[in-house]
């Protein structure tokens, strides 16, 4: 039974090439699942940690040596339905997690785009969700957690004990050691269901205004026509929702209420993507005419009054359609996603937008947020606005047009977001990452011998 | 249901679990490792809501498996089903050479499940009404030179289950076998295995409930084993013995 405590194993594992979600890099690694976690610290080789491979780029493998699958420890531990504290170990899935805290009327305060990726990976992004102005990132709502560090002990870091290892490891991308059971502050709900209203509006000012914070709708989003130029740019649809009273759930579901809605989060996608699928994502035309019959089936939303909408298709809308990343094809694609502060954020946003335009390059997806305080170190948001966009790999000059947006975001004092990155150089991301000396006077006191490495973490000398 | 599980840990056995529990049910999960152990029963609680006991299970004690399963049953209550999911797949090479390796395999296999069921099929047959349901797996179907002694532990057990529905036919208990095959799992780690044919623990997990519900005897979980190794037992000897299978 090889697992990578036990030496004499490596040969026994041969190399397997995995990726992110987004497809590229593609990276031969020997994955091994994490069977013991005490034993990780007889492993005197440099190792990365997976989870759920849902972040985009490179942040989960290590190409020639060994890659730690923590997807096996995903049991509950505890869950305390008075308090909605829940303690779990961080294999779990977000959708796992609201799927036992839901009925209980639960919730994580923070969710990100996907259902799929796991505690561990969300403490290791420090995600955040459709409503970071009000509720922080994903480390807002982190108790404590158990971090096995590189010499093989484990300790228990919060606010309070170890808290520079705290906020050294939420948005540390895995890189401090691996964080195996976690206690999380749940917020309580009334319903498995969100209120939400959209808004259409007809330029990138408009869609500003329209995500400022709302006291009472606390999620907002915007899906922006990525096709769209000149003075329709930023045209978009902004989705704002907030959890419905059980009230409301019970009188526009027509009696609906906790117990018979049975699942607030499916466990399987509507569709699913076949392997091998050509990559129809890949023809501009498609890409065009699939963003704007999203955008027209956004806008067709519209209104006043508010709708009900569940967990799935408010928050994970994308999870709908399984394996949706093989739409690009097998060359994969690359997520970009930047945070400009709110001074410069309507320069910046239309700056990324018309250089993508200018190269002839074009994204199906783009959303736009707003965000709000800082957490750690190297956790992404800042008070401003993000914007993510998919970009499909065709174009040659992809990555020159992205080094050159990325610099000028740098400049702006903005930030790319470490779980989408695939590609960033690391002198563009030390300049946009103020606090990583901070963050790496950290990582040498408590792996001095850079034994957590991944991909990413080399390529932006996080581990070197 | 109250429903004992023995080798809880496994990751089919807590795939299958996730399944079958309801608010409505006990469950009694055995493990040798009791912090691995709680922690299954802890998690199985908080994801179906059924009660759930642990209790530490060693396959390889044998003299006390009709103790042990006398308390167990006491302890749930009552019993309306065993799902027997252990197994131990050993280390072939090392079973060749050394006898301990090799009598581990029978043991785990092969005499533990006898000694556990046995007293467990006694109880449901003086009531009248339940099931067992083992995890077997298709290395019983042809002795084959990869993993003959485990093969052969899980041949016994086949032929042990047979026997035991055979019996309990009448008396209104089923006795089911699931003949697995290649699934991803903590104990296939490492087994080279053609991708096509392999599945995961969720899915073979799925099938199991569904054989279980269903009125068969037995099963191969996937499907397409049962013509695979109904061409693996029919190959003539001569041709066979010149395979590396």
């Amino acid at each position: 039974m090889p697992s990578p405590n036990v030496k004499e194993t490596a040969a026994s594992v041969p190399l397997t090439e995995i990726a992110g979600w987004g497809g590229y890099p593609v990276t031969a690694t020997r994955l091994v699942p994490l069977l013991d976690p005490a034993g990780l610290g007889a492993l005197r080789e440099p190792r990365a940690l997976r989870g759920n491979g849902r972040s985009y780029g490179d942040a989960a493998a290590l190409a020639n040596g060994w890659t730690v699958s923590a997807l096996p420890r995903n049991r509950f531990l505890a869950f305390d339905r008075e308090r909605g504290i829940l303690r779990a170990e961080t294999g779990i899935t977000v959708g796992e997690a609201l799927r036992i805290a839901v009925p209980a009327g639960w919730t994580l305060p923070v969710v990100p785009g996907t259902k799929h990726a796991t505690l561990g990976g969300c403490i290791a992004s420090d995600v955040h969700g459709k409503n970071h102005l009000e509720a922080g990132t994903f480390s807002q709502c982190i108790v404590s957690f158990r971090l096995r560090l590189a010499d093989g002990n484990e300790i228990v870091c919060s606010r309070e004990t170890f808290p520079d290892v705290f906020w050294a490891t939420c948005g540390g991308m895995g890189l401090t050691g691996y964080a195996s059971e976690v206690t999380l502050q749940l917020r309580p709900v009334e319903s498995p269901l969100l209120a939400t209203r959209s808004v259409f509006c007809c330029d990138l000012e408009a869609c500003l205004s329209a995500l400022a914070f709302d006291q009472e709708y606390t999620h907002s989003a915007a899906w922006v026509d990525g096709f769209a130029t000149g003075k329709k740019l930023g045209r978009s649809v902004v989705l704002r929702g907030r959890h419905a009273t059980a009230e409301e759930a019970c009188g526009m579901q027509g009696g609906g209420s906790m117990t018979t809605i049975a699942t607030p989060v499916s466990a399987s996608a509507n569709i699913e993507i076949p392997r091998g699928m050509p990559g129809i994502f890949l023809q501009p035309f498609a890409m065009r005419l699939f963003s704007r019959m999203h955008l027209a089936s956004q806008a067709r939303l519209c209104s006043r009054e508010p709708a009900l909408s569940t967990f799935d298709s408010f928050f994970f809308p994308l999870d709908a359609i399984g394996h949706w990343n093989r739409l690009y094809g097998k060359r994969g694609f690359v997520q970009h996603q930047c945070v400009l502060p709110s001074r410069t954020a309507a320069e910046g946003l239309r700056m990324v937008l018309e250089s993508l335009h200018g190269a002839g390059i074009s994204s199906f997806l783009a959303v736009l947020k707003a965000t709000g305080a800082e957490a750690g170190p190297l956790s992404f948001p800042l008070p401003g606005f993000t914007l993510a966009l998919d970009l499909p790999r065709v174009n040659p000059g992809l990555n020159g047009a992205l080094d050159q947006i990325d610099e000028r975001i740098a400049a702006l004092g903005g930030r790319i977001y470490l779980a989408k990155d695939s590609r960033m150089r690391a002198e563009t991301f030390a300049a946009m990452y103020p606090r990583l000396a901070e963050w790496l006077k950290t990582k040498k006191e408590i792996d001095p011998m850079n034994l957590w490495q991944t991909e990413l973490g080399r390529r932006l000398r996080l581990c070197a | 249901m109250k429903i004992i599980i023995l080798g809880a840990t496994s990751t089919i056995a807590r795939e299958l679990m996730a399944r079958l529990a309801t608010p409505a049910d006990d469950f009694l999960l055995a493990a040798r490792n009791s912090a691995e152990g709680e922690a299954c029963a802890a998690d199985l609680r908080i994801r179906s809501g059924a009660r759930t006991i642990f209790k530490p299970l060693d396959a390889t004690a044998l003299d006390g498996h009709a103790a042990w399963m006398r308390a167990a049953i006491d302890a749930l209550g009552g019993l309306d089903g065993v799902i027997l999911c252990f197994g131990d797949l050993g280390d072939a090479g090392k079973a060749r050479r050394d006898w301990d390796e090799a009598r581990k395999v029978i043991e785990v296999n092969f005499t533990a499940a006898v000694a556990l069921l046995e007293p467990a099929a006694a109880e449901l047959e003086t009531q009248g009404k339940g099931y067992i349901l083992a995890l077997s797996s298709v290395a019983g179907e042809r002795g084959r030179q990869s993993n003959y002694h485990y093969g052969a532990a899980k041949a016994g057990l086949n032929v042990f289950l047979e026997g035991l529905a055979h019996r309990l036919a009448p008396k209104g208990v089923r006795v089911k076998i699931a003949k697995l095959g290649f699934v991803e799992t903590r104990m296939s780690q490492g087994v080279p295995m053609a991708a096509p044919l392999r599945t995961t623990a969720g899915k073979a997990a799925e099938k199991l409930v569904h054989f279980l519900n269903s009125s068969r005897q037995s099963a191969f979980i996937p499907w397409f084993w049962e013509p695979i190794m109904l061409l693996i037992r029919l190959l003539p000897t001569r041709l066979f013995n010149k395979t590396k299978l």
